[in-house]
């Protein structure tokens, strides 16, 4: 913990951290200071001049908050003329020449031109010339589009190529009044973070290709969870809205701030890999080909654990902790083997030193700390001597087609309980739809031994149980999510002293094993 | 007499906190001096609330600032001789437990209490009938809470009998079993049932007759039940104003203007002097518009059909004023936070006079026929009496109540929009039969041909809107121009006007009587919570009181006289 | 100037299909119900009333018993509280019989879309025409009239209508 100093904000007394400088410290106490070039993880710029605040007999009396420790003692103002009339002047500048876009600029609504129009400015436009026009619609690469015109020339986005992804492909042309943000010609934006430039731009000069003109951001609902696209876990915001007579569906992920797991940012695949929350659904369940109802998938899997002698159960790295023991309780009620076998989730040589990871499942750590058994020669050991072949939604075919393989489980009867539509519902005999990690709640683990949880954000208009809801109807012990605790924490011992209600947003430091440092 | 009205309200109550709001007292109490303190209120003569305007209950689970309690309730009592209002709050630990019962002190609690059980699930000890009013009797849950899903309906698939309810008001007027099985005095059930010409909109009459003469009646309502307050919580302050139009939709912009009145209250705007006068008279015409088609539709159910074209056609030909200066007939969505949608067109004075004389002379045409007629005296005078005292305990306000002998008018009372400058009487009756509120409602029709004749004198120029960016929507040259306008436009519409925290009440005199509206404000720009006080909710309540040893003919021009609009009624 | 059966009739007979004639009695003639519950019941007096003459259509004998009336008109909002009732009077009118949905709220709950208000009286009882508006104007209500009358003109006497429809009362 910081050292907390007292300063005064507007002639009243708080506490914040000190060293901190004014706009994070006293935003941590809830009074909002306006700014539009400074971002926490980019540093402080100072070329909008929106943040500057008032010191009562500081020496200079007029500072801008970005780049202003928080000292002992210090008498912010906030809200005298002087500050509010400079807030106005400025709001009025930025808006000059800014285009009448608003219906159809994606940031209405996230724009912090507006917000702080309503807040701070509320003056009538003087503007008696035609404003000046500048590029728009500019491809900058990478599902990028650049729009001059809206641009208040803040840095954030030149910044961050500088000094996050190192590759520098932004930059700002030009002076005084004809400074525009742009790409060197043939050069685009080329790296694998470039989408968290459309979040930083804090008005709509930054859009993303992907979003643009789907939907109004008033009508998301913004629930928190934690993206599965790679070991990383980074924490996003899920953007959904269900229209009237539709379903619900996803329209975006944004990054979510956690200083443990992903900082600011998010990668583009991670950012993109909603589509496959929406797409690709297995909606049905099917017995032979034909569309049943969930009862009958329910009640053929029964029967067929009750006739098999030898079942092998394929566990996903992707499922939570609970649904990966509760399978595991239900493998050993039914006398059956489990493996986690998912060497197809694994992309060699793809992860990089930021955020991205080669592994492309979410809690594969899961599978180590409850001991599930990993190993393809395991697999295809326990593979020859099985009869009933179940996967949780398990596809070890999700990044490469393994013939062999393939051939070998095909050979079996398979069951398949998953998520999508992939290679193992058609191989399959009885494939049953199970909900999303959008749609249930859990714990994850990610690849630095960082325990998350998350709670459903998207409720489908058929509502899909999930894996741990399965096992249960299939006969297993294990009720619910916090039902499955207890037994984890007996059996596991880095999660002996974890509280599952207690566990902070942050995520939880499990304490480093030995196993942590041999790479999946 | 505000400024002691508080000191006399908090000397009685001391250790009581109690704070102003608006112009009137607020009081927070907890559940053990909750009898106590509203005794004290009805029967100490110097406070003497005697008019018990609304109770209702509010569901904090979602307020952003956290309360002890997740349901408290809210009464609102008027003492109407000296203009004071008082708002008790109190909070409900255990919503299943509940409060006690005040309905041996006024008997307007009834169905207010009733409402509170029906929709947040908060019972009231001792009340005599806590059943469901608004929703069907196998509705499962209670709606107005937050946690209940506003889109989850519920299919009803019977009616409801209503056979315990009848009998045991046969028992409360002194008729039993052994009376009831007597051949002599064989009791006939007859049911005015939601589908009825006579009733005027849904509303089920069930009765118990001997012969001609009812013995017992009870009264089911809450079949035009549209959730009005449930969808007001889902949308911004200004997109609530179409779902008040609904409300009483023979005057429509009188709930409108009542509404926006509530919300400025609030907010502190001050209104334009024009837009103060364009409403007094918008909200004048519309009060003659409403009382033309109650007493058209009262004398048709007394056979006087002549009296229904020489009444209705005036207020067809009213719609051609209305429709040119809103662009709608019925349902015109004319007011907005800080204005009206837009001013007057050129040339509304003439057509406006125009139709006063028309309407003047439409009256005195149906009074010629009616005043001094055998019939109509015969059969109104006298019947369905209502006395003062029943009358103000059972809520009653409006002409209902003036009918009864009571001179409470919100207009001469507690004015606004400049009402005490106007030079206008309030017509009271004596006995509270129908003819008297038929005979109220004639004279307010001329009196407020008066007021809108004196404000068309005075109204000054000048702009409708007030020039407020943080309520009112700047004009369309300046949204389409240049970004200012544009981002203030946006932001107004998608969030809508940010109204600070906090809970108030505000009245209107409307053309039933006092229509108020209770706001939960969280600081956004959709109200937390949204209570209509509908005026004939409570006449409704009382109807039984009126029609009880009349005759079943009496019932159904009772009916008509008390002017039971079926959108304000179940809202 | 008839040919084959009429020739030998004379002048004061025509010959005409069964269809036709008893088509044209229904539609010149039809009997309303006005089922109202809101504003469109209010609307639909000034349709009644002499400025907007319903009677033009051959339709003010304005019926509030069902036993007596062809045409019902739902005029107004229709809470689930309200739904038996309107299935049981539709139940109790003779065939034939047409329903008009008047209004937003009628039709698919307007702007009502909540806990307590059918989203379209189409779930409770068959719907033949319906009117959008809140409210419509009367002449909108004419012209449903005149829409119905249409429909009637291609209906045919021997077939039963609406004999399967299956609402969410049934």
């Amino acid at each position: 913990m910081a050292e907390m100093v007292k300063l005064f904000v507007n002639g009243e007394e708080v506490e914040v951290e000190s060293g901190k400088n004014l706009i994070d410290a006293i935003g941590a106490v809830g009074i909002e200071i306006p700014h539009l070039c400074y971002h926490p993880a980019l540093g402080a710029d100072g070329n909008c001049r929106m943040c500057l605040v008032g010191i009562e007999d500081g020496r200079p009396p007029v500072v801008p908050a970005c780049k202003t420790p928080a000292r002992e003692g210090m008498r912010v103002q906030l809200d005298t003329d002087n500050i509010k009339k400079i807030q106005r002047d400025i709001m009025e500048f930025e808006l000059i020449n800014h285009p009448v876009d608003c219906p159809i600029c994606d940031q209405a609504g996230e724009c912090k031109l507006q917000d702080y129009y309503m807040a701070h400015d509320l003056q009538d436009s003087r503007m008696r010339v035609p404003q000046v026009t500048k590029g728009k619609k500019m491809d900058f690469g990478c599902g990028v589009v650049h729009d001059q015109e809206r641009c208040v020339v803040c840095g954030r986005c030149v910044r961050f190529t500088r000094q996050i992804t190192k590759t520098g492909e932004l930059g700002i042309i030009n002076r005084t009044d004809a400074a525009r943000v742009n790409i060197f010609p043939g050069r685009p934006l080329n790296n694998r973070y470039a989408l968290n430039i459309v979040d930083l731009c804090p008005v709509g000069a930054m859009t993303s290709r992907d979003f643009r003109f789907k939907q109004r951001v008033w009508f998301l609902k913004k629930d928190k969870g934690i993206c599965h696209g790679c070991a990383r876990g980074c924490n996003i915001f899920i953007d959904h809205n269900r229209e009237k007579y539709k379903d619900d569906v996803i329209y975006r992920y944004r990054p979510r701030l956690n200083s443990l797991v992903n900082g600011y940012f998010m990668c583009d695949e991670g950012r993109l890999s909603y589509k496959e929350e929406n797409e690709n659904r297995l909606t049905a369940t099917m017995i032979e080909g034909k569309e049943t109802s969930f009862e009958d998938g329910i009640q053929r899997i029964q029967q067929e654990l009750n006739q098999a002698k030898k079942p092998l159960m394929l566990i996903s790295p992707n499922s939570t902790l609970e649904q990966q023991w509760a399978v595991k309780r239900i493998a050993t009620l039914y006398g059956a083997r489990c493996s986690g076998y998912s060497e197809g989730y694994v992309k060699a040589g793809d992860g990089d030193d930021f955020l991205i990871c080669d592994d492309k499942s979410a809690n594969r750590r899961g599978l180590q700390l409850l001991d599930i058994d990993c190993e393809r020669t395991t697999l295809e050991q326990a593979l020859g001597e099985c009869d009933l072949f179940i996967s949780f939604d398990n596809d070890p075919f999700r990044f490469g087609n393994n013939e062999e393989l393939r051939n070998a489980i095909a050979a079996k009867r398979v069951i398949a309980i998953s998520s999508h539509e992939n290679t193992m519902t058609e191989i399959s005999k009885v494939a049953l739809p199970v909900a999303s990690y959008s749609e249930y709640d859990g714990t994850i683990v990610n690849i630095n031994n960082v325990l998350q949880s998350f709670t459903r954000a998207v409720r489908k208009n058929e509502e899909r149980i999930d894996i741990l809801e399965v096992t249960r109807l299939l006969g297993g012990a294990v009720r619910d999510n916090a039902h499955a605790w207890p037994g984890m924490k007996t059996t596991v011992e880095e999660l002996a002293e974890v509280h599952p209600d207690r566990i902070p947003a942050e995520g939880l430091q499990l304490s480093v094993s030995e196993e942590s440092h041999v790479s999946a | 007499m505000k400024a002691t009205a508080i000191e006399k309200i908090c000397s009685k109550f001391p250790g009581i906190a109690c704070r102003e709001v608006l112009n009137y007292v607020e009081m927070t109490v907890q559940p053990e001096q909750l009898e106590e303190t509203l005794s004290r209120l009805k029967l100490y003569p110097e406070l003497n609330f005697g008019l018990l305007l609304d109770i209702t209950g509010i569901d904090y689970l979602e307020y952003p600032v956290a309360q002890d309690c997740r349901f408290a309730v809210v009464y609102t009592i008027r003492n109407w001789r000296d203009n004071m209002l008082v708002q008790v709050k109190v909070p409900v630990p255990d919503p299943d437990k509940g409060v006690p019962t005040c309905t041996h002190l006024w008997s307007s609690a009834n169905w207010a209490e009733r409402e509170v059980y029906d929709q947040y699930g908060i019972n009231f000890i001792g009340h005599p009938d806590l059943r469901r009013i608004l929703n069907h009797w196998q509705f499962k849950g209670h709606p107005l809470r937050k946690d209940y899903d506003i889109f989850k309906g519920q299919v009803c698939y019977d009616s409801y009998s209503m056979e315990n309810e009848i009998k045991n008001r046969l028992l409360a007027n002194g008729v039993d079993e052994t009376t009831m099985k007597d051949i002599n005095t064989e009791i006939m059930f007859l049911n005015l049932g939601p589908s009825h010409p006579a009733t005027h909109g849904a509303i089920r009459i069930f009765t118990a007759l001997d012969g001609e003469s009812i013995l017992a009646n009870v009264n089911e309502i809450g079949y035009l039940h549209r959730g009005f307050e449930k969808t007001a919580e889902n949308r911004t302050y200004n997109q609530v104003i179409p779902l008040t139009d609904r409300l009483n939709y023979c005057s429509a912009m009188m709930n409108n203007i009542a509404y926006v009145k509530a919300v400025e209250s609030w907010l502190g705007i001050e209104i334009t002097e024009r837009c103060k006068f364009m409403r007094v008279v918008m909200s004048e015409f519309f009060r003659v518009q409403d009382h033309l088609v109650c007493i058209a539709a009262n004398l048709v159910d007394m056979g006087g059909l002549t009296n229904y074209w020489y009444l209705y056609n005036e207020k067809e030909a009213s719609y051609d004023l209305i429709s040119r200066l809103t662009g709608a007939r019925l349902t015109s969505s004319f007011t907005r936070i800080g204005g009206m949608y837009r001013d007057f067109y050129d040339g509304w004075e003439h057509d406006m006079e125009v139709q006063l004389k028309a309407i003047e002379k439409g009256v005195s045409d149906s009074l010629a026929l009616v005043l001094k007629n055998r019939i109509v005296h015969d059969r109104t005078q006298g019947t369905c009496k209502l006395s003062a005292e029943t009358a103000l305990s059972y809520g009653f306000t409006g002409p209902c109540l003036r009918a009864s002998g009571v001179p409470f008018d919100l207009r001469k009372d507690n004015p606004y929009y400049n009402y005490e400058s106007f030079d206008f009487n309030v017509p009271v009756g004596s006995t509270g039969d129908i003819y008297d509120r038929i005979m109220v409602r004639f004279e307010e029709i001329f009196e407020s041909i008066k007021i809108i004749r004196q404000a068309m004198k005075h109204i000054p120029d000048g702009p409708i809107f007030v020039k407020d960016h943080n309520a009112v929507l700047p004009p369309k040259s300046e949204v389409y121009n240049n970004i200012e306008g544009l981002a203030n436009h946006f932001k107004l519409i998608f969030e809508g006007v940010k109204v600070p925290s906090g809970e108030w009440y505000d009245s209107f005199e409307a053309a039933n009587g006092e229509l108020g509206f209770h706001f939960v404000a969280d600081g956004s720009g959709k109200p937390y919570k949204l209570k209509v006080r509908p005026p004939c909710f409570y006449i409704m309540g009382g109807f039984h009181e009126m029609v009880e040893g009349e005759m079943i003919a009496d019932a159904v021009i009772n009916l008509g006289s008390i002017n039971i609009i079926g959108g304000e009624l179940d809202r | 100037m008839a040919l084959g059966l009429e020739a030998a009739l004379g002048d004061s007979v025509i010959t005409t299909k069964l269809d036709e004639v008893v088509n044209w009695g229904r539609q010149y003639s039809l009997w309303p119900m006005v089922f109202g519950t809101a504003c469109c019941a209010i609307e639909f007096m000034s349709a009644a009333a002499s400025q907007h003459d319903i009677s033009r259509f051959g339709a003010e004998v304005v019926r509030f018993s069902p036993r007596q009336a062809d045409l019902m008109l739902v005029c107004g909002t229709i809470s689930y509280k309200q739904a038996p009732i309107l299935k049981r009077i539709y139940e109790q009118m003779p065939e034939p019989k047409w329903v008009v949905a008047m209004g937003a709220c009628a039709s698919s709950g307007g702007i009502y879309d909540n806990y307590c208000t059918v989203q379209g009286i189409h779930t409770i009882i068959p719907v033949d025409v319906y009117i959008s508006g809140c409210p419509p104007r009367p002449e909108a209500v004419l012209d449903a009239l005149i829409k119905i009358q249409e429909k009637i003109q291609t209906e045919s006497v021997l077939v039963d209508r609406h004999k399967e429809y299956r609402g969410i009362l049934d």
